[in-house]
């Protein structure tokens, strides 16, 4: 476009005017780029640069601060993370060990004993034995118990073997705070002493009575089922037990032992359970008194059932008295037996019949012990000294039919609270093997 | 003995079980079992130490309580239990203090 020689000259007015006002040269020279200076479009650049840094600047330094405030916050939520993942951890653990089959409740005791029997007209001989016990607690209600008595003997002939007897294996289950319930192979709440006394470490004499040994009158272990507890009355304790289990053999065989009971009868030889029970009063804790009974239906091969009721009254004892330095223990058990009437070798083949009675044992036993508690001395302090009155009676119409009596004195030593050291000698009035004088020691022991 | 002589035995045996049963309220719960509703006036208020003392000893003497741990020591009470014929509060109250103890 050509310019007009209007607008040349109006140029030419401004810049004489600029100059007249005394402008600065460099201002004036800014407008125009040079070497030293930027352009219009650079410095437009160079600012939207700038805008964009400090706005970047600005939101670094909002996050910093972000960041330095969130430390006081951390802790917190760590702590609530750590908890939970710590309740969880426990909830694991808790249903893992509840899952699991149980081995921390699962507990092996029992007993044991060693000892060495000298009586007269047989051989001295040493003896031991062991009862181990498994418990096993699947769950808080439910207990499993399994026992055997391991034990050496020698046969007939003399030839020595060892026995395994199982003689418990059960389950019980508890019901609430005065009932339990079980099943399986127990040992027969019949009196005290095989449920209370009958373990070696608790035993104070290294023989059993007359009543509760081979042969005797009591059932020990039965197969069955059971249901026992407590009621509190007051001040007092009302104790009770029922069961029902597989009723006894009888002898019928034998002219020695002819009308008397097996109680190990595994397998029942008919249809009628034997039932029984025992109920007990505690008037006072240091005393108890129980009344047992056992009814049921006698079976043997080739023979008829017979009526067998089993009765039996108890009590024990033991309280320590300052003036006798001391502790008195009384315990004692009476058993009736009766057994039906019967004809044993009815045809005279086993050389002892025919017999006709009614097989009608009774006995029992008293013990007294007395240890000096209250004395300082450590050595008599772990003495006790017992006696006991056994007697049996059977039925004078029996083939073995007679009546023993003993007397066993004893002094023990308590090495630990259930392991004991026991001597004992026993004035028998019958001088048969099986009846005469003895002296014994036992090393008993509880596990 | 006659059949109904035996009858009446056996109704008895049912009838204890039953009967004690319902006096102490049928069957309780898990927590019952372990816990107890009243078991600090349970047992005329005795505690755990004298309940052991008491049924313990009347028939052996006291095993302490460092013999077992704690876990095994409930074993030991429910077959105590049985043994002794204790009730649910004596044996959770000699538990405790046997627990506490060892």
């Amino acid at each position: 476009m050509k310019k007009s020689p209007w607008v040349v000259a109006l140029g030419m007015c401004a810049v004489t005017a600029l100059a007249a006002r005394g402008e600065p040269a460099a201002e004036v020279q800014a407008q125009t780029p040079g070497p030293d200076t930027i352009s219009r479009k650079d410095y437009e650049a160079l600012k939207r640069d700038h805008d964009e840094l400090k706005k970047e600047f600005d939101e670094f330094k909002k996050d910093r601060a972000k960041a330095a405030a969130a430390p006081a916050a951390a802790p917190a939520n760590n702590d609530a993370e750590f908890e939970q993942i710590d309740k969880t951890f426990r909830e694991i653990k808790l249903q893992l060990k509840e899952s699991r089959p149980g081995l921390d409740k699962f507990l092996l005791v029992g007993d044991g004993s060693v000892g060495y029997q000298s009586q007269r007209g047989t051989k001295s001989s040493f003896f031991a034995g062991i009862s181990p016990l498994v418990l096993f607690q699947p769950t808080d209600r439910l207990l499993i118990e399994v026992g055997a008595d391991i034990n050496i003997s020698n046969d007939a002939t003399g030839a020595s073997s060892t026995t395994v007897d199982l003689g418990i294996a059960n389950a019980s289950y508890i019901v609430n705070d005065n009932l339990v319930v079980g099943g399986g192979l127990f040992v027969a709440p019949f009196g005290v002493y095989h449920r209370h006394f009958d373990p070696p470490w608790i035993n104070k004499l290294p023989d059993d009575p007359l009543v509760f040994s081979d042969g005797g009158l009591a059932p020990g272990s039965v197969v069955g089922v059971f249901a026992s507890g407590a009621i509190p009355v007051k001040s007092m304790k009302i104790l009770y037990d029922v069961y029902a289990s597989n009723g006894p053999n009888v002898e019928t065989m034998d002219p020695g032992t002819a009308g008397q009971l097996h109680f190990d009868n595994y397998a029942d030889l008919n249809n009628n359970k034997a039932v029984g029970g025992r109920i007990a009063l505690q008037p006072i804790t240091a005393l108890e008194f129980g009344y047992s009974f056992q009814y049921g239906r006698a079976g043997a091969a080739g023979f008829r059932d017979l009526n067998v009721l089993l009765q039996s009254v108890d009590f024990q004892y033991r309280k320590e008295f300052k003036e006798i330095f001391g502790t008195i223990d009384v315990n004692g058990q009476w058993v009736w037996s009766n057994v039906g009437r019967a004809t044993y070798d009815p045809k005279g083949t086993m050389n002892f019949g025919p017999l006709t009675f009614n097989n009608d044992r009774n006995g029992g036993y008293i013990l007294v012990a007395y240890r000096p508690t209250g004395v300082s001395n450590t050595i008599i302090r772990n003495l006790e000294f017992i006696v006991r009155y056994d007697r049996m009676q059977s039925s004078q119409k029996a083939p073995s039919g007679n009546t023993e009596h003993r007397w066993e004195l004893g002094v023990d030593y308590w090495i630990t609270p259930s392991v004991v050291l026991k001597t004992a000698y026993e004035f028998d009035n019958l001088k048969d093997s099986a009846g005469a004088d003895a002296f014994i020691v036992q090393l008993g022991f509880g596990l | 003995m006659k059949n109904s002589t035996k009858r009446i035995l056996i109704s008895l045996t049912a009838g204890i079980l039953v009967i004690g049963a319902a006096m102490t309220g049928g069957c309780a719960s898990d927590a019952e079992i372990a816990t107890g509703k009243n078991d600090a006036l349970a047992d005329g208020g005795k505690t755990g130490t004298q309940l052991w003392s008491d049924n313990c000893a009347r028939c052996h003497n006291l095993r302490g309580p460092e013999t077992f741990s704690s876990t095994q020591w409930e074993l030991v009470a429910h077959h105590m239990r049985l043994r002794a014929n204790l009730t649910g509060s004596e044996t959770r109250k000699i538990t405790e203090f046997l627990k506490s103890a060892s």
